[in-house]
């Protein structure tokens, strides 16, 4: 009799407790690509300074490598386990509670981070208009404007993500063809006057791993709204697969266009390089294009954070790894309501310092450890459920060469990373270790270990060797 | 007052007036959560009470 009216009680709370299926591919793509675009308008440019222009673009097609094998991982992984939380809860089934409380807590991190540098760019790119505006109220107002949106529900946010995130793309593309690439007659293109080759060999094509990562940070994001899709299975192969070609197409043309405009010892210390590069072409109307392009691609990306750092904030406080409280959904829009509001004054706080190298290279570290777990999770997951066992979404192919390749190149960016950050990764490791303490001393005696993975225990067959 | 000292200000009304709104229907749902819980937790309390009373009954005749 306890047991019958137990289910109903724990069937209702996990209904209570799940979002709205309204997503499709397009949002998919509006949220990967959202998040990502930024990167292109700001920050990648580091890598001329490290590597050079023949380095910088080197760098760029490496890291692509890196997150086309990080997509075909997640997307095969992602299209199995309908849950939010992305590579989180694929850790929930992979590797155990504490492996996926680290996950998450570097996804919130990853995220939250990205945000409050986005709204900090806001602040900057709007003060160089005038001395006189004052960036903090637009890096506040920016945020809680998104987070009121995000708050209000998913599918009406995503879809302006993807209005604002298509507007911001095809600005590039204003840049190139009003610098008249396609006419050498007339075109201002110079990029064998204005780049400067390989100017520290190979060990700066190293170095500038670490900032190649922004022309792609982020695009793992699709995977935190699996639970979100229509059709998880179509949705979010679809949608990440065409958000990356989105953006090795962009990062080439960005690189192409910038070099070709601005003098690479400028572009390397550009805080906004494709703004730099329409301001070179002298037009009026490229630089408004690009203005508001910067603007807008920082706008998508921070609501992209904001709804995938509140998902995994979500998931894990749904499955106790943190207190339950955040795992309350609005009744109305079914969003994760109390998890977006608290993660607000986080990110804001982290605006306030001001200090954006600082925020950005912990969100890259947070992403990077990550994907070294990511790696790791294809090859367990490959192991426990071999191809035929169970119904895929997407078949990753050439499986191990992803996980391999993944793996090499992350280790790669780290070892960049360590020359310039070491220390900045050694804090990162200690905080993580910190909290993994925290979690083992404090929170995990409150794992329903039954409970954690019911939902994959209950829809796929046992795995193999368990 | 300068165009964009008053653009600054407006920045900062706005921020005030998101504020309130994510706070005032923030307010609500836990308010209503709260005595939805309550309803549900006085439910049960009377259906434990009828059962036991239905046993009682059962018992004694």
């Amino acid at each position: 009799m306890e047991q019958e009216t137990a289910l109903p009680e724990a069937q209702e709370k996990t209904e209570a407790s799940h979002l709205l299926k309204v997503l499709g591919p397009m949002h998919i793509w509006a949220l990967g690509v959202g998040i990502v675009l930024v990167g292109e308008f700001m920050g990648w440019n580091f890598t001329i300074a490290k590597g050079g222009s023949l380095g910088s673009i080197v760098a760029c097609w490496i890291i692509g490598i890196l997150y086309i094998s990080l997509v075909m991982i997640n997307t095969e992984i992602g299209s199995v386990i309908p849950e939010a939380g992305g590579q989180y809860a694929m850790a929930k089934y992979m590797l155990g509670p504490l492996a996926s409380f680290n996950i998450g807590l570097m996804l919130v991190f990853e995220y939250v981070m990205l945000e409050a540098a986005d709204a900090l760019v806001v602040g900057q790119i709007l003060k160089s208009l005038n001395p006189a505006v004052q960036p903090l109220p637009y890096i506040i107002l920016s945020l809680l404007l998104l987070t009121y949106l995000n708050y209000r529900g998913v599918y009406a946010t995503l879809t302006l993500n993807f209005f604002i995130t298509a507007i911001a793309f095809i600005t590039i593309f204003i840049l190139l063809f009003g610098a008249g690439f396609y006419n050498p007659s007339v075109s201002l293109v110079q990029i064998k006057k204005l780049a400067d080759g390989l100017p520290y060999g190979w060990i700066g094509i190293i170095a500038a791993l670490q900032f190649g990562i922004w022309f792609y940070l982020g695009i793992e994001g699709t995977a935190l709204a699996a639970e979100e899709c229509r059709s998880t299975s179509r949705a979010l192969p679809v949608g990440a697969t065409v958000g990356l070609i989105t953006l090795l197409v962009g990062a080439t043309v960005t690189w192409f266009v910038c070099s070709g405009l601005v003098p690479a010892g400028k572009l390397g210390a550009s805080v906004f390089p494709l703004y730099s590069a329409a301001l070179a072409t002298g037009a009026p109307y490229i630089i408004v294009a690009l203005f508001i392009g910067t603007v807008l691609s920082c706008l998508a990306s921070a609501s992209g954070c904001i709804n995938d750092s509140s998902r995994a904030w979500f998931a894990m406080s749904r499955d106790t790894l943190i207190p339950g409280a955040f795992a309350a959904t609005h009744p109305k829009y079914k969003t994760p309501y109390r998890a977006i509001l608290f993660l607000l004054p986080i990110s804001i706080a982290f605006g306030f310092t001001g200090l954006l190298d600082q925020v950005i290279t912990f969100s890259i570290l947070s992403a990077l450890l990550v994907y070294v777990l990511t790696a790791y999770m294809m090859f367990k997951f490959r192991a426990m459920y071999p191809l035929g066992t169970i119904k895929r979404g997407y078949t990753a192919p050439w499986h191990p060469l992803p996980a391999v390749v993944l793996l090499l190149l992350t280790i790669a960016t780290l070892g960049g990373m360590y020359l310039g950050y070491w220390i900045n990764i050694l804090s990162g490791l200690v905080f993580y270790a910190l909290a993994s303490l925290w979690f083992t001393r404090r929170r995990a005696k409150f794992v329903d270990n039954s409970t954690f993975i019911e939902v994959g225990a209950s829809s796929w067959p046992r795995p193999q060797g368990y | 007052m300068s165009f964009w000292s008053v653009m600054n200000w407006v920045a900062w009304g706005l921020c005030g007036v998101i504020v309130m709104l994510l706070s005032k229907d923030f307010i609500k749902v836990e308010i209503e959560q709260a005595a939805k819980k309550k309803l549900d937790l006085r439910a049960k309390e009377s259906a434990g009470e009828e059962e036991r009373a239905n046993g009682t009954r059962n018992s004694a005749s």
